[in-house]
């Protein structure tokens, strides 16, 4: 170990006696805490939006406990697992999460078909199940009464119209979707078709599929444009996005429309694996939020706990913003929720969920976050398009 | 003295014969015996070897399949897509694994699991996993999933080999990774019986410490199965199923067999020794005979008495074939009479020579060839009479015979005759050689072929004089059309080579003519119809460029019956520039020959203005001294002045009547022609009804052909018609009855009409005149009648003629004295 080394080991020594002083007088280390686990895609190589959400979590967190934590001074800590979004390990990991005694609820990851998978056994194990990223509709429209899950993100039904719509505004009548060939892809053609019943001057060319592992997506793009498609509307996640970036560029200039991309691509390395190709290609993505024109105040508040916890001093250093975003309000609500509880009883936490009268939080005032009808913190409300700057970061467009 | 029942030498042999055979057989069958043993087991364990090397090939083959198949279905979309997504499994990924029932055609089952080992889907219909007794296919037990979670943790890809209900089976398992990470996150296990890896009957497939053991073991035939990495660490290996022969017990049978067969060979070879003297004692007398005969030359002794019948029957063989041998010498010694008559009397030159190519024997025939005699040539080597063009061709070619390189050869050489004229010959050698090789002489036949070098010289000469004439002659055939034959004069001028020219046809050369049109020019000369086409043509050189040429074809038949078309080409560019030069002048004279008649025309045309000058200006001097000449006959009352002023007053009235008339004619050249259509009908009849009317008394009868229009000027044309109507009233008016009829000659009547153009005739039935004045009738002031007979001055036939010359016409007369007359006139076109 080097001087350098020793020295920076020292300095965050230092930082962890302060930080951990701090948090002695909030919370009352006697007594258990409460826990709260994330059922995230860590180990997916490439995602970055299980470790965008545990940002999220652990920053609004810092904030429960220095404020005091829960249940009259009990610390809140989150607990990870990492799924590597396989379908096996995340009912494993849940499994996991459903046997410790003091959780009160499991936040999942980006992954709509392992939630889709697991809504029987999260009922079954009566788990308040926090969504802060996953889209499809039917994670929320489970049929379960009562429903233990709860969503603070995006829906695909909202998606799927506000991307046609941004296609329509920006003189696209024409357009073609290209979709995983998963659950994920199923949900958001059926919102396309869906919503395209109800307009009249635009219409969907063609749609085509593409699966897991596929290493080319350019002709299932060349054959939407062929059909005529002027927008190409992509539903994938940011491997299979910047593979398809990276061919489009490829083209000759007048053979490359526009792609119109649910944010699927903004859970990951996307802009590092699509490279120099992006700024080739017309991108646009759908985002929930933007932390460029978040609230100053609310901003400031998270910025100043991230900074504590990660490395993270901008905004701009902020990989994977939605989850970061979404998890962050959500901890917030479910903090409110366990208060109004008074217990870590998970049934009764799941009805304060529906009580939570209101919340001000980095996206919004929830008010109230969640009823016993809607269990979509959302609406179409906050949704924006954006764009990638030539640094890579998100930022909110026109249309 | 033998006994009588092997006096037979035959007998004897065959006795002796037997007995060796016999044993000898005994001794073959009993070391075929061995061989055949030893073969036997070499060959059945050979061919062990390649069943059992091919059998393993086929199991790898089969291990292969079934390790790629499974590796290839761990790397399936739908396969990644069950790790991530529960959704309509039912639909897609159960029927996909149902689908598989078998790899390469070998039946097997699998099983999808997670991670874990827990069970995602599998192939067949089978119950759920867990159970520990096997129910059927698509079954695995709790052993089979211990050992599958046991890899798992392990996270090492294996493959075992354990008893199953029917028999061993193979159990795998292939991970599932989802690049790019290496974790595995499901598994494909997958069982299939070692059954249908395909081993054959005699065969058996073993693994494990068998499969050591059989490889190991010197006894075994056995060999390892190249498996893929998966199924390594089972040892697969093939052996065959070998039955245990022992051959030592026969071995031992034979050994005491073979001192059997040695033991009786010592006793056949000494048995035979003593046969062999017994038997060869006839034949030995027999030798010293026919060594006898060898050494003296036969004569008439002959063998007499033999122990033996065959020795006796070959004693009197040798002594017919001696008696032949005689008759055959006999023969000989004519039959070299006769060859030697032929030699000598041959017409072909022949001789025989040494090794050393001297002269050893020579006919006449070439003795007389070479101008020698027999004697002479006897020992002169053949370079003495040779040419010394061709002594070393000679030697080559006798060289080859020495060295054996061939035994013949032939030539054409010159010889030089002792008179020292050349003499052509065509030589034939061939070489003797005794038994050893050597050459002990050559024979040589010669030809004097002089005459023929002659002729052929003589052909070479004509077909270099052909072949240097500048004009160029080709020659073709006649059903290809291609050259066979061009000269160098064709060469030269066509400048192509002789062999591009042999590759091209006749009409290759002609730029403007078809084969199709060639072929048929060839018409005539073919059927005979013509013997030979002169024409004139183009030739096209190689450069591209065209000349004019004449020439000349023909179609030859040669000796041997074949046709040839010859053709005879000249290059006719200068003619053909004199030609044009020809026509550049003559072009030249006609243009010279117009410019002549446009000066005479100008000529014509002053004299016409000059006589008009001439006519208008004399007028005012006879108008005066006519007006005077009155005045003066009033005022003189003498007889005689009176007569002499009449005598003037009439010259100068003449005076004026032919100033009148120069000028009327003059004028007609001046005048400008006004073309109209002019009734020449309607002229006459108002001309004639005139005349009628002057003269009431008059009988006459005239004729007009109506409708005659014409294209002209019509002033002129009243003028015309009233001037050869009123000549033809004058000149009939001593006839007491006139005759005057206008109108178109019939066509056929007149060549002229013929032509088309319309020919008008004035007829009269006067006086008519003389043809042989005719030429002065249209003559200026030329009168064929004394004007006290018919009055005039003469001047209106010259205006008649004038006036058609404007229409570019013609008029003519035709008449006899007292016959009437017939003018005609024709307008020009």
């Amino acid at each position: 170990m080097n001087a350098f080394s020793k020295l920076l080991h020292g300095f965050l020594c230092c930082l962890c006696v302060v930080w951990g002083a701090q948090a002695a007088q909030a919370v009352d280390k006697a007594l258990a805490p409460v826990l709260v686990g994330l059922d995230g895609e860590f180990g997916r190589e490439g995602a970055t939006s299980a470790q965008s959400i545990e940002l999220g979590l652990r920053a609004a967190i810092l904030q429960i406990n220095a404020a005091g934590g829960v249940l009259g001074g009990r610390a809140v800590e989150l607990v990870t697992r990492d799924n590597r979004e396989i379908l096996a390990r995340s009912v494993a990991n849940t499994a996991e999460f459903a046997a410790m005694p003091d959780l009160v609820a499991v936040f999942a990851g980006r992954s709509s078909p392992l939630i889709l998978a697991q809504v029987q056994a999260v009922h079954a194990a009566k788990l308040p199940y926090m969504v802060p990223w996953a889209a499809a509709d039917a994670i929320i429209d489970n049929g379960m009464q009562p429903n233990y899950i709860f969503r603070l993100s995006l829906r695909d039904s909202l998606a799927m119209p506000k991307l046609l719509h941004s296609a329509q505004l920006r003189g696209f009548d024409k357009v073609g979707l290209l979709l995983l060939n998963t659950s994920f892809g199923n949900s958001n053609l059926a919102a396309a078709e869906k919503y395209m019943r109800s307009v009249k001057n635009q219409k969907i060319v063609g749609v085509d599929w593409f699966n897991l592992r596929d290493t080319t997506l350019i002709r299932q793009y060349k054959k939407l444009t062929d059909a005529g498609a002027k927008a190409v509307l992509l539903s994938a996640n940011y491997e299979d996005a910047a593979v398809l970036v990276r061919e489009v560029a490829a083209l000759p200039p007048d053979q490359r429309v526009p792609i119109i991309s649910h944010w699927g691509v903004s859970s990951g390395t996307f802009v590092k694996q699509a490279g120099v190709a992006l700024q080739d290609v017309d991108f646009s993505v759908i985002q929930t939020f933007s932390f460029f024109s978040a609230d100053k105040q609310q901003l400031a508040h998270f910025m100043k706990s991230a900074a504590q916890i990660s490395g993270v001093q901008r905004v701009e250093d902020i990989e994977a913003p939605p989850g970061a975003a979404h998890a962050y309000d959500l901890m917030h609500i479910l903090a409110k929720a366990i208060q109004l509880a008074g217990s870590t009883e998970r049934s009764a936490i799941r009805d304060a969920l529906e009580k939570v009268p209101e919340h001000r939080g980095l996206l919004k005032l929830y008010k109230p976050p969640f009823t016993p009808t809607r269990h979509e913190a959302l609406g179409p409300g906050e949704l924006l398009m954006a764009r990638y700057s030539r640094e890579g970061v998100l930022v909110p467009a026109q249309k | 003295m033998v006994k009588p029942f092997l006096e037979s030498l035959a007998r004897r042999f065959a006795y002796a014969a037997a007995g060796m055979a016999g044993i000898a057989m005994l001794a073959i069958v009993v070391m075929s015996m061995g061989l055949i043993n030893h073969e036997h087991a070499a060959s059945v364990k050979s061919l062990l070897k390649k069943e059992t090397d091919l059998q393993a090939l086929t199991v790898s083959d089969n291990l292969s399949d079934i390790a790629a198949g499974m590796s290839e279905l761990a790397r399936s979309n739908l396969i990644a897509n069950a790790l991530i997504d529960a959704t309509d499994r039912d639909k897609f990924l159960i029927p996909y694994l149902s689908r598989i029932q078998n790899i390469q055609g070998k039946q097997i089952d699998i099983l999808f699991t997670d991670f874990k080992g827990g069970e995602i889907a599998r192939n067949s219909t089978g119950n759920s996993t867990g159970h520990s007794a096997r129910k059927g296919r698509g079954d695995f037990s709790a052993s089979d999933l211990a050992w599958l979670k046991d890899k798992l943790a392990s996270g090492q890809a294996a493959s075992r080999v354990q008893p199953g209900a029917q028999g061993d089976e193979l159990l795998g398992v292939e991970f599932v990774v989802l690049p790019p990470s290496n974790e595995v996150e499901g598994a494909l296990l997958y069982k299939i019986s070692l059954d249908v890896l395909g081993v054959r009957s005699g065969m058996q497939l073993v693994h494990g410490q068998a499969s050591a053991q059989m490889l190991q073991s010197q006894a075994a035939i056995a060999v390892a199965v190249a498996a893929p990495q998966i199924y390594q660490n089972i040892g697969f290996s093939i052996a065959a199923r070998t039955e245990s022969e022992s051959w030592a017990t026969e071995w031992k049978w034979l050994g005491v067999l073979f001192i059997l067969a040695g033991g009786m060979m010592a006793m056949v070879i000494a048995l035979g020794l003593y046969i062999g003297k017994k038997l060869t004692q006839d034949l030995r007398q027999l030798q010293g005979f026919t060594q006898q005969v060898v050494d003296a030359g036969f004569d008439a002794s002959r063998v007499e008495g033999a122990d033996s019948l065959e020795v006796a029957g070959l004693a009197q063989s040798i002594n017919s074939m001696l008696e032949r041998l005689r008759q055959q010498h006999d023969k000989l010694s004519s039959s070299e009479a006769r060859f030697r008559s032929l030699f000598e009397d041959s017409d072909v030159g022949m001789n025989v020579r040494n090794a050393d190519s001297r002269y050893v024997a020579v006919n006449p025939a070439f003795a007389r060839m070479m101008g020698y005699s027999q004697e002479a040539l006897l020992g002169m080597h053949f370079n003495d009479i040779t040419h010394p063009d061709s002594v070393e061709p000679s030697l080559a070619n006798v060289n080859t015979l020495l060295t054996g390189q061939r035994d013949h050869f032939q030539m054409e050489k010159k010889f030089i005759r002792k008179e020292g004229s050349t003499l052509w010959a065509d030589v034939s050698v061939s070489v003797v050689r005794d038994a050893a090789g050597q050459v002990v002489s050559f024979i040589g036949v010669t030809q004097d072929i002089t005459a023929r070098k002659q002729a052929e010289a003589e052909l070479h000469r004509f077909k270099n004089i052909l072949d240097n004439i500048l004009d160029m002659i080709f020659m073709f055939e006649p059903e290809t059309l291609r050259y066979v034959y061009a000269n160098q004069g064709a060469v030269l001028r066509m400048g192509y080579s002789r062999q591009e020219l042999y590759g091209m046809t006749a009409f290759d050369v002609k730029p403007f003519t078809t084969e199709a049109a060639f072929r048929q020019r060839l018409i005539p000369l073919l059927s005979g119809e013509r013997q030979s086409l002169n024409f004139e043509g183009t030739h096209r050189r190689k450069d591209g460029s065209d000349f004019p040429i004449s020439a000349s074809l023909q179609l030859v038949t040669q000796s041997d019956g074949t046709r040839l078309f010859v053709n005879i080409v000249r290059d006719i560019t200068e003619r053909k520039q004199a030609q044009d030069n020809m026509l550049r002048l003559n072009a030249s004279l006609e243009e010279r020959v117009q410019q002549r008649t446009a000066q005479l025309e100008l000529s014509n045309r002053n004299m016409e203005e000059f006589a008009y000058s001439v006519a208008h200006d004399l007028r005012q001097p006879f108008i005066a001294i006519g007006g005077f000449s009155g005045l003066l006959a009033r005022t003189i009352t003498d007889e005689r002045a009176t007569y002499y002023i009449e005598r003037i007053k009439a010259g100068v009235h003449k005076a004026g009547e032919l100033t009148d008339s120069l000028l009327a004619l003059a004028n007609l050249s001046r005048v400008q022609l006004h073309l109209q259509p002019v009734d020449l009908s309607a002229i006459a009849h108002s001309v004639m009804d005139a005349l009628q009317k002057g003269s009431p008394a008059r009988q006459a009868s005239v004729r007009i052909e109506p409708g005659l229009v014409v294209q002209g000027d019509p002033v002129l044309l009243n003028q015309m018609m009233h001037k050869l109507l009123s000549n033809a009233w004058k000149f009939t008016s001593r006839r007491s009855h006139t005759e005057i009829s206008f109108g178109l000659v019939p066509a056929q009547a007149d060549a002229d009409a013929v032509g088309g153009v319309p020919v008008y005739v004035v007829k009269d039935n006067g006086e008519g005149f003389d043809m042989a004045q005719a030429h002065k009738l249209f003559r200026s002031f030329q009168r064929l009648h004394d004007a006290q007979e018919f009055p005039g001055v003469g001047a209106d036939l010259v205006k008649v003629q004038r006036i058609m010359e404007r229409h570019h016409g013609q008029v003519w007369a035709e008449s006899a004295p007292g016959q009437g007359a017939r003018f005609f006139f024709k307008f020009g076109q």
